[in-house]
């Protein structure tokens, strides 16, 4: 197991490097310069080029490459180009909101759709069965925004339950900092309940017609017990998968729902940068958000030998 | 069995972990006693060197966090601000300024006659009337720590209505040490002498702002007026949130999270007009106009029938009708300077922006146009945005052939500082918008520079209106200026230096417990009171 983690490690090194190195191209490929947008639309081109040199950008790109790769090492994530913090400050303001969002969304996710998908299991054809695969069809097709408007009209405009927007970090309290997450959270689940709702069904179904099962029943075991030991269970690697791929989708995916109910987070950075073309925030970003994909792919790996003894064997 | 609650430990525990829970939820809260103000601006703030930059939400923070020598007030007169007053030499060539008593930093020591010429020595070389001003300045020296000089070449009064513009860029006033900072270096503290204190901890680029009432400020005696008078702070904390969703700001400010939106989105008025908690107000002074811009070195735009012919085809109402909509926010006008300016002269414009098509095909088979393709910048996620397939369609129909390129604000930038060849990546027409106080003046107003490549975007070559510029600088008195700013228009429309497209008004939402939000051409936060 140690072996496995350990190269497993070792082969995120090169994977980063690309990634680095594709990142950086693409950033320097496309049109927009941050000097400009820090110059306004009074500057000079002398005075343009002034800010460029500050800024390094006058620099050959493999030397800035380099510069960049070489501080990274180091632990020096630079400075933002258009605001002058660093981009370690930057990232960290952020991080709480985006992770946050991330693990309440995932909770509620989790909450409803394992229970929900071994029930439509369970119930196979018949009616609640079809509701939920309904509802699953729904839950893919609103776009996020769309559901994220009705809940604040609802419970926001109308009853005046929860905010329309903005974040608390947990040192405001905890209701208020669950309360400004409710409906970012439900708005950003729907999509996520809607996909493991049907993997938890099709995976329950799939174990409910195994042997195992049937000789469990034969010698009397009770009902739910069959349905929580014996099928979810064995069923319980693809829906690790999904639950896995879920999570990775979410910390890229909030952009939207960040932007809708003005929560200050990772994604929110994301958009901004690229705006405005701050080239060391996005750098620093992607990197970032590759490393996180790989950690929880390894984790996800990881919790496979957990729960599935054929794998750990 | 025994659980962790059973225990008196336990309990005590929790106790504990409540109390400190509750204890950081009541430091993060501002004390009861508060009164903070959360506003939505037009755009977050994201840099703090009001000198550097020409963005209006880096200049309105400017007007937060600093102050200025001179400010002009509601009725466009000169006023003292930071100032006791001024004195002029006999020649006319010298102006000595004393500044008034208890001006402080809001990080202590007293505000000196050699900050106020440290600042102005590097606000002079990045603002375009300060760049004109420096041409008649021999030299801008400190007398003692309270007054200081500035030496002309020639009796003007240029040096007041610089240092007293409104807008980008306002000669703020800097600690000397901040104000030496190269102008390729942008300011990243935040040490002013103005009514509010920056609040550096709580600052989050693009996400908020915070500003606390310095309590050391001295107000001046007289009433707020435009940008002059007493700058008088009833509130504790103005916070600027940045919300990148029209729709949540304007849900937020009917759940009562916020107190004010800066520039309501004209399409999602209907969801606050007849709210009885919410307060509209239109405002023409903080309004702007959406213009055009040729590119003079390329063909066609380098032959001046065709550019005519350009004009011809335009029309302001159908663009106007595109970017705005609503006909009570927006309204027509051919006067480079803006008909609610000083200058509003329209001479000159008369033939234009009508959608003459016939007239605008009759001048363009004069002129040497061969059919080559035109490129017409498209920004998209840019306020005049939507009136650019507009103007593709009315050139189409003129006779240009047009080749109209999508792509973000940003690209745009970069895009238009090419001299290149349509064809290899230049440009032949671009959009932007200036706010009605930047182009009121034919020495701030950037795009009426014809002075070839130091020129702004577009580099025209027209010596008689730099002639004109110039001689305004040193006009004796207002009808002169007014006279010389009437020939600027002329020039202007005749070798079509700028395409004026349509002003528009801004539309400011605020609660109904909030008052005394001036009518000014900045957004300022003095003055206001929260019930």
């Amino acid at each position: 197991m140690i072996g496995m983690i350990a190269r497993r490690l070792i082969a995120t090194i090169p994977v980063l490097l690309v990634v680095a190195i594709v990142i950086f191209a693409v950033l320097r490929l496309t049109p927009g310069d941050p000097a400009t947008l820090v110059a306004g639309d009074a500057a000079t081109p002398e005075q343009i080029e002034a800010i460029r040199r500050a800024m390094g950008l006058d620099q050959p790109v493999i030397v800035q490459f380099g510069r960049w790769v070489g501080d990274m090492l180091r632990g020096d994530f630079g400075i933002s180009l258009i605001s002058g913090k660093p981009v370690s400050e930057l990232i960290a303001s952020r991080m709480g909101a985006t992770v946050s969002l991330t693990i309440v969304t995932l909770l509620f996710t989790l909450l409803v759709s394992l229970p929900v998908g071994v029930l439509s299991a369970w119930y196979q054809g018949k009616a609640l069965d079809r509701a939920v695969m309904a509802g699953s069809v729904v839950g893919f097709s609103v776009p996020v925004f769309i559901v994220a408007y009705l809940l604040i009209l609802v419970f926001s405009i109308e009853l005046r339950w929860l905010p329309v927007q903005g974040y608390k970090p947990l040192s405001a309290g905890l209701w208020e900092h669950l309360r400004h997450l409710i409906l970012p959270a439900i708005s950003l689940s729907t999509v996520y309940i809607a996909l493991i709702t049907r993997i938890v069904r099709t995976s329950v179904i799939d174990t409910l017609g195994e042997d195992y099962i049937r000789t469990a029943r034969a010698k009397g075991v009770p009902e739910w017990s069959v349905l929580s030991r014996h099928a979810l269970q064995n069923a319980a690697v693809p829906i690790l998968t999904i639950i896995g791929i879920s999570i990775t989708m979410l910390i890229g995916g909030v952009v939207v729902t960040e932007s809708v109910f003005n929560i200050p987070g990772l994604g929110r950075l994301v958009l901004d940068s690229v705006l405005s073309r701050d080239f060391t925030v996005i750098q620093t970003l992607i990197v970032l958000f590759s490393l996180a994909y790989i950690l929880i792919n390894l984790l996800i790996d990881i919790s496979y030998t957990l729960v599935d003894p054929r794998i750990r064997s | 069995m025994t659980t962790l609650l059973s225990r008196p430990t336990g309990r005590a525990g929790l106790s504990l972990l409540a109390l400190a829970v509750s204890g950081l939820a009541l430091m993060a809260q501002p004390s009861l006693a508060e009164t903070t103000m959360t506003a939505v601006m037009e755009a977050p703030l994201r840099s703090l060197d009001p000198v550097i930059t020409t963005s209006y939400i880096v200049r309105n923070y400017g007007y937060m966090v600093y102050d200025t020598l001179l400010a002009v007030d509601a009725e466009g007169n000169v006023r003292p601000q930071m100032l006791e007053g001024w004195e002029t030499s006999t020649d006319g060539k010298t102006y000595t300024f004393t500044l008034r008593d208890g001006l402080t930093w809001h990080e202590g020591g007293a505000v000196t006659a050699a900050d106020a010429v440290a600042s102005i020595k590097r606000w002079i070389q990045l603002d375009k009337m300060g760049q004109v001003l420096s041409q008649f300045v021999t030299d801008i020296r400190a007398i003692d720590d309270a007054s200081f000089a500035i030496d002309l070449t020639v009796a003007s009064d240029l040096v007041l209505r610089a240092l007293a513009k409104p807008s980008s860029l306002p000669a703020f006033i800097m600690p000397a040490a901040v104000a030496e900072t190269p102008i390729s270096e942008a300011i990243t503290v935040s040490n002013g002498s103005g009514p509010f204190r920056f609040a550096a901890d709580e600052y989050n680029p693009g996400v908020r702002a915070v500003f606390l009432r310095n309590d050391a400020y001295v107000p001046r005696d007289e009433p707020a007026s435009g940008l002059a008078g007493g700058k008088v702070v009833h509130v504790d904390r103005v916070e600027w949130v940045a919300m990148p969703d029209a729709m949540t700001a304007v849900n937020a400010l009917r759940n009562g999270e916020i107190d004010l939106i800066e520039q309501v989105a004209l399409d999602l008025l209907p969801l606050v007009e007849g709210e009885p908690d919410i307060t509209l107000s239109t405002s023409v002074i903080r309004g702007g106009q959406s213009e055009g811009r040729f590119n003079f070195t390329q063909p066609p735009f380098n032959d001046p029938l065709a550019r005519q012919a350009a004009l011809m085809a335009l029309d302001q109402t159908a663009m106007m009708q595109a970017q705005v909509g609503n006909p009570d926010y927006f309204q027509t006008c051919g006067a480079v300077f803006g008909c609610a300016s000083q200058f509003p002269s329209t001479e000159g414009s008369e033939p234009y922006f009508k959608g003459d098509i016939e007239g605008a095909k009759a001048l363009l088979a004069q002129s040497s146009y061969k059919g080559e393709p035109l490129v017409l910048l498209h920004p998209t996620d840019f306020l005049t945005g939507p009136l650019v397939p507009v103007m593709a369609q009315s050139l189409r129909q003129a006779g240009f052939t047009v080749d109209m390129q999508s792509m973000d604000w940003q690209t745009v930038q970069t895009r238009r500082t090419s001299k290149a060849p349509v064809a290899e990546g230049g440009w032949s027409i671009l959009t932007t918008y200036s706010g009605l106080a930047d182009i009121g003046n034919p020495l701030s107003f950037m795009a009426i520079a014809a002075n070839g490549e130091k020129a702004w975007f577009g580099w025209p070559d027209f010596p008689a209106i730099e002639a004109l510029r110039l001689e305004f600088a040193q006009a004796a008195n207002a009808e002169e200026a007014e006279r010389i700013a009437t020939e600027i228009q002329k020039l202007a429309m005749q070798e079509g230096l700028l395409i004026p497209l349509g002003e528009f008004k801004v539309i400011t939402a605020t609660r109904s417990n909030v008052t005394g939000f001036l009518d000014s051409a900045v957004p300022v936060f003095w003055n206001v009171a929260k019930q």
